[in-house]
């Protein structure tokens, strides 16, 4: 019986690390679950051992709802147009994630290239800033534009460490 | 999304378009891409407007030279979009729930500024290797631009407007080329001189080097005449030898900060270069430039392409006190050596009866049937079969064909530039020795290995044997 007991455990666990490739429960897995993805989602992604820089484009104040959902779900509650049917399964799964800047020039150059309708389309009106960490979640290796991907995990409370520091 | 005034149409008039690259993306969607038609032409996409069922994409041909522009940071993406290549671009708009895609042909002038990004919208991360390859003709051209040095001539008076004669024109290309190349003869010749004794291999290397650098030009521009001339390091990569490497890399700087940085008005300038260089070099480097400032006829100003020389645009011209320091007139011994020395080259044309043989008539005659001589500085010149040294023969299917020169020392120089044959003398008859010693060992390294000779060559020489 403890042989198979044991077996059952370790079945599960493996269902859950090759369901989200790690053992942190994330708060949006179910975004995740609904693409029905045939990849690790999550994948390349780590906990970060110390504070991590992190610029994002919000909105005010910093408690708005809008702020600090991933992509897919931002998508649909601003009516941003996403082709997810043509879109490859890593795609789907980097857009169940919310993006993240190491810098604050990073992110305003970003801005820069957003055609002026698009920026009022978006209605984002600030780059909020704050620290995070591996409590807060998984984040993916910046990428050299200083994006880098990050799924936050079901405990984190993001409004509590970031603040709004540029109008956009 | 923006009401803009266009035309619609079915499609978009490019067939088989494809995704070259990704150039930009924003949280994860891409907002810039780089595409091609089957006819190779590049278009640039950028996602301009959205609203809650569709995405509006600006798509717009963009020349290679743009493209190139705006990865190397040159060109921000709003001034390429701004200025695009084309009178039209296209609005295609796509809405996802009911895969309609609908076309809009727009006069550019006529795109809303507010479907442009920001001023700040740079390409920061450069060429990569791909675009390097695919936009090698203007990386390239780029390059060579950033290493020219710019020579602006303006007319003394606007009778003409802003142009200047062709005359004019060619005289500066000239003499610039010629300073340049006494530039690469003189610093090359200093350094093969410090490691090899055989003055005549020297001369062959040096000459063939100065073939291989000789100025480029880079750019010309519409008003009044501004050129920019570039000695080629691009393509020259000489890695067998450590002499032509050094050469190389000192190249560039070495002629902007030797000849064209200074000061021709003054004397301390003029001492440094009398220190640095000896009088026949300083002729070959600075005589040609001086020519050029010393005409009326033209106003010139020198710069180049990052402005660190910036000889403003008034006429430069030499002092005199500079010029005596550079060019110290010669001693009655040195004219008299010189005219000893100098060589001359002359095309004559007599009148004979016919029978007559040129061999065979006396000085007199001839010169009594002179109808014309012209001192010239370069001729066609034969070596008959067969060739002959010493008691070896070759019999050659046609006379062996060079350039014959009078150099400004007033040497002889014979030159077949295919062949790679070179020789110079104050004695005609030592040179074409020489030649033909040269042309033995040809043909003895041609029959002991053919396959090491390039096919020119190799074609050439055919010709003969």
């Amino acid at each position: 019986m403890n042989r198979y007991r044991a077996l059952l455990i370790t079945a599960i666990l493996f269902l859950i690390v090759k369901g989200s490739n790690c053992i942190m429960p994330l708060k949006y897995q179910s975004e995740i679950d609904n693409f029905k993805l045939d990849i690790n989602c999550p994948d390349n992604v780590f906990s970060p051992n110390e504070d991590i820089e992190a610029f994002r484009f919000s909105f005010s104040p910093i408690d708005h709802q809008w702020n600090f959902l991933p992509n897919v779900i931002f998508d649909r509650v601003a009516n941003i147009p996403y082709d997810y049917q043509t879109a490859t399964a890593k795609v789907k799964c980097v857009r169940c994630g919310m993006s993240f800047f190491t810098s604050l020039e990073a992110i305003r150059r970003k801005w820069n290239f957003i055609s002026r309708q698009n920026k009022s389309n978006f209605k984002y009106t600030h780059i909020a800033h704050g620290r995070i960490n591996g409590d807060d979640g998984l984040m993916g290796k910046p990428n050299k534009e200083g994006h880098y991907s990050f799924y936050e995990s079901d405990v984190a409370d993001l409004t509590k460490k970031f603040t709004l520091i540029a109008e956009l | 999304m923006l009401d803009v005034t266009g035309i619609n149409i079915d499609r978009l008039p490019f067939d088989e378009l494809e995704v070259i690259s990704e150039l930009f993306e924003f949280e994860g969607r891409a907002i810039l891409l780089h595409l091609r038609d089957k006819r190779k032409v590049d278009l640039l996409a950028y996602w301009a407007d959205f609203d809650n069922t569709a995405s509006r994409w600006l798509y717009s041909t963009v020349s290679k030279e743009q493209l190139f522009s705006y990865l190397i940071g040159a060109k921000s993406l709003k001034e390429i979009l701004s200025a695009p290549s084309s009178e039209y671009m296209f609005l295609v708009d796509s809405n996802l729930q009911t895969n309609d895609v609908t076309v809009k042909l727009i006069n550019s002038y006529l795109l809303p500024n507010n479907y442009l990004p920001n001023d700040d919208s740079y390409h920061i991360d450069g060429l990569d290797d791909f675009y390097s390859q695919y936009l090698d003709e203007w990386n390239y051209l780029h390059k060579l631009r950033e290493m020219s040095y710019i020579f602006k001539i303006d007319a003394p008076d606007k009778k003409h407007g802003n142009t200047v004669s062709t005359k004019d024109a060619a005289n500066v290309l000239n003499g610039v080329t010629e300073s340049i190349e006494g530039y690469v003869s003189v610093q090359a010749f200093n350094l093969y001189s410090t490691k090899y004794g055989d003055v005549k291999k020297i001369n062959r290397n040096i000459n063939k080097l100065k073939t291989r650098l000789s100025p480029r030009i880079a750019k010309t521009e519409d008003h009044s005449f501004e050129v920019w001339v570039a000695i080629d390091i691009l393509t020259f990569h000489p890695e067998d030898d450590p002499i032509q490497s050094e050469l190389r890399s000192n190249l560039i700087d070495g002629y902007k900060n030797d000849v064209l940085d200074i000061d021709f008005g003054s004397e301390e300038d003029a001492k440094i270069i009398a220190e640095k260089f000896k009088p026949d070099e300083r002729k070959k480097i600075y005589e040609p430039l001086i020519k050029l400032f010393d005409s009326d006829k033209m106003v010139i100003s020198i710069s180049d392409s990052k402005r660190a020389i910036v000889k403003k645009q008034q006429k430069i011209k030499a002092k005199q006190s500079f010029k005596n320091i550079l060019f110290p007139p010669p001693t009655v011994q040195e004219v008299q050596e010189e005219i000893a020395r100098k060589n001359k080259l002359f095309t004559v044309v007599f009148s004979l009866k016919e029978g007559e043989e040129i061999k065979t008539i006396d000085k007199k005659h001839l010169l009594d049937n002179l109808l014309f001589s012209q001192e010239v500085v370069e001729t066609p010149f034969e070596l008959p079969s067969p060739i002959e040294i010493k008691n070896a023969r070759i019999d050659i299917k046609k006379p062996l064909a060079f350039i014959l020169k009078v150099d400004a020392e007033g040497r002889f120089q014979l030159h077949n530039q295919i062949l790679d044959l070179f020789a110079e003398g104050t004695d005609i008859h030592e040179v074409s020795k020489e030649i033909k010693s040269q042309f033995f060992s040809l043909v003895q390294a041609y029959e002991g290995n053919p396959e090491t000779f390039d096919p020119i060559k190799k074609e050439e020489l055919q010709k003969y044997i």
